[in-house]
């Protein structure tokens, strides 16, 4: 079949990727490491060559193929072993551009034995035009993970006692979140990871929509109902002891097994406890959150309470750039305490009665406060 | 004021008087002509770019009859026989379902498994264009006069040896021939998702029902594999224009995420939750995906226990349910 490319440098690149798919594989590999140093027809454009060659691959199914033959080419690059073995006259564009390559495709069956070696000789080091080199090879790593030989890295990474690649603790937390999946799962140690990242975050003005895109990374990774998510994301709060401000970045009322079974900040849980007598059946992210099977009208209240802070937290975040967790437990607070006054229309007649309930903000997420107080009334 | 892909005109739409057509003759009694036609007025994932080429393909004016076949010409030379059918292209970018790399950014973990079924039944022509006398498989349909019907199950049901040396040449012969022959798109969900029916008693039928495949005149015969979503090269959402003129499938909500592509509609109508459903081209295939989706092939008998409309109804309860009131809808 005879392909018409645009006759614009889009074409013209096109062209000469689905040409070099078409060479021998000595023939590739020579080509390749031309371009990578930014040769041929790779010369000249505002990128570096390994953008250019993203750039220019075919999509749909073509896509997987070509992948897999630059995967080829690479590895083969790679077990010349270019980090001690000078290939080129510009062994640091080459390398950059070889890693980053690498980063942006998946095919850890060829391409994650050589990086793994790459990392064990320690030998690589570098920069190209202030680009760590090492960087690069964080990410040509995290793309390719065949197995989860890396965890304890990321985790150091995370703790920051990583001592040979650079990264922060969100770098850890994305290498963790590229280990290999279990049975379809995200790794077991992504819980830690992420109270790991949180904690690095504490004192970003930032850290609530920070974390939140870190959380949304998940669960964008691993495709589930929001139902289960939210679930899960407590479990893992509460496995990892993530930092109670990241309160503030979940759903903070799940709903566990059935529509009454559900979690909810420890002060609703107070006061449905004291207003309707229900127990809780469980105390989960040191306190913060409760789980409590609720029926007629602690749940109806429950869902009262849950859906008209859930509809002015997503009127806050559409209205205003404010973000911070401080908002979100002003908002909580108010959403709350609107709920216990005689005028709120969903306002239950027991919690009329019980003149001497107490009012409790949401404490629980101010650093330094006790858990022990939260379910003493 | 008459919407068309989610999307409200100002003026009169080039389709508005065909799908009015199929609506009012047909709304109520279970046909899928008008079921189609809701999906049109509702499919809000369809982009005006691809629209703009759907109405360039069926010029004007357009009857509800010349609307169907219009469509159904117009999947056949854009999707299905196409090299680079339109769901692959830059008009459908919004349907791009994002893959993680080394980098950062959201999409989904490439080491999640994709499944889905291989009807080996449709496969006739293809086995027989393979057979040749040499063909250490597919000789015995060198002679055109042999019953496929036949010749398939005695494949299926032979020993395991056999049978996982069938299903590799099939493989092999997809993998050649989808070089020369485009057949767009497949269709798969996440593996996850689809475990729970891979041991249902009812088997192939339930898995058939599961990802909602319009039912077949006869019974097929199915094959499960199981690959990488890294494999695929580029995924992509679903919409009604990669689905051919089919009432079963069926728009998934506005606001639900790209990634967690459409919703299978489930032809029993028992699910709890609907399937994510993914489309992406034909890629190869190699013997593992088969084996480590625990070498199944079985018959699927094409008999539903619900009628279409029934089917359908219950599915958009089960949207409206699982994903609030705003997936409810003004008509089914």
């Amino acid at each position: 079949m005879t392909v018409e490319y645009p006759d614009n440098p889009g074409g013209w690149a096109r062209r000469a990727v689905d040409r070099w798919l078409g060479l021998a594989p000595a023939e590739r590999e020579a080509q390749l490491v031309r371009w990578l140093q930014n040769y041929d027809e790779a010369a000249s454009w505002g990128d570096e060559p390994y953008r250019w060659i993203l750039d220019s691959l075919p999509p749909g199914a073509a896509l997987a193929d070509a992948q897999s033959a630059l995967a080829e080419v690479i590895g083969a690059v790679l077990a010349r072993h270019p980090d001690v073995e000078p290939l080129s006259a510009h062994r640091e564009q080459l390398l950059y551009n070889l890693l980053q390559l690498a980063a942006a495709i998946h095919r850890p069956g060829r391409l994650w034995p050589p990086l793994l070696e790459m990392l064990n000789r320690r030998k690589l080091g570098g920069d190209f035009f202030g680009s760590d080199l090492l960087v690069s090879l964080r990410a040509a790593l995290i793309g390719n993970q065949g197995d989860d030989q890396l965890k304890e890295l990321w985790l150091r990474m995370g703790r920051k006692q990583e001592d040979f690649l650079p990264g922060t603790p969100v770098h850890g937390y994305y290498g963790v979140l590229m280990l290999p999946p279990a049975n379809e799962e995200p790794s077991p140690v992504v819980a830690e990871s992420l109270a790991l990242a949180a904690k690095d975050l504490k004192s970003d003005r930032n850290r609530r929509p920070r974390f939140m895109e870190l959380v949304r990374s998940l669960q964008t990774a691993f495709p589930r109902d929001n139902i289960q998510w939210d679930r899960d994301l407590i479990f893992m709060a509460d496995a990892a002891g993530w930092p109670r401000w990241a309160c503030s970045c979940v759903n903070m009322f799940p709903r566990f097994t059935d529509r009454s079974d559900v979690g909810m900040p420890a002060p609703v849980a107070q006061a449905i406890r004291s207003a309707f007598g229900v127990q809780i059946d469980q105390e989960l992210w040191s306190g913060c959150l409760a789980r409590m099977t609720l029926r007629g009208e602690a749940l109806v209240y429950y869902e009262r309470v849950r859906d008209e802070f859930t509809g002015n937290l997503a009127r806050m975040q559409k209205q205003t750039e404010y973000r911070s967790d401080h908002a979100w437990v002003g908002l909580f607070d108010m959403t709350f305490k609107r709920s216990l006054n005689p005028q709120w229309s969903v306002r239950p007649s027991q919690i009329e009665s019980s003149a001497s309930f107490p009012c409790p903000t949401l404490r629980p997420l101010n650093l330094g406060y006790s858990p022990a107080d939260q379910f003493t009334h | 004021m008459f919407q068309i892909f989610g999307r409200a005109y100002p003026g009169v739409h080039p389709l508005a008087h065909a799908l009015r057509a199929l609506l009012e003759r047909h709304a109520g009694n279970g046909n899928e002509d008008a079921t189609v036609a809701f999906n049109i007025v509702d499919d809000h994932r369809v982009p005006p770019s691809r629209e703009d080429l759907l109405l360039n393909s069926l010029g004007a004016p357009i009857g509800g009859a010349t609307l169907k076949q219009g469509f159904t010409d117009f999947f056949k030379s854009n999707i299905r026989g196409s090299r680079t059918p339109d769901f692959i292209l830059a008009v459908n970018a919004p349907n791009r379902v994002p893959i993680r790399s080394g980098f950062e950014g959201d999409g989904l973990q490439p080491g999640l498994s994709l499944v889905r079924l291989l009807n080996l039944t449709g496969l006739e022509r293809v086995y027989r264009n393979y057979a040749l006398p040499a063909s250490e498989e597919f000789h015995g349909l060198v002679n055109p006069t042999v019953d496929f019907t036949v010749w398939l199950r005695d494949k299926c049901q032979a020993g395991d040896a056999e049978l996982e040396q069938f299903i590799t040449a099939t493989l092999s012969m997809l993998n050649t021939d989808r070089k020369k022959h485009a057949y767009q798109p497949v269709w798969a969900t996440l593996w996850d998702e689809f475990k729970p029916y891979l041991d249902h008693p009812d088997g192939a039928t339930r898995w058939r029902q599961a990802l909602g495949l319009k039912p077949d005149s006869h019974p097929c015969w199915y094959a499960v594999l199981k690959y990488p979503v890294g494999e695929v090269g580029d995924l992509f959402r679903p919409t009604q224009l990669d689905a051919d003129w089919s009432g079963y499938h069926h728009p998934s909500p506005a606001g639900v995420p790209v990634w967690r592509g459409g919703c299978t509609m489930d032809c029993r109508g028992e699910s709890d939750r609907p399937l994510s459903e993914y489309v992406h081209q034909q890629i190869d295939h190699k013997p593992e995906h088969w084996t480590l989706a625990g070498g199944r092939v079985k018959l699927a008998l094409m008999e539903d226990p619900l009628g279409f409309q029934a089917l359908r109804r219950r599915h958009h309860d089960l949207l409206v349910d699982h994903f609030g009131e705003a997936a409810r809808r003004w008509r089914l």
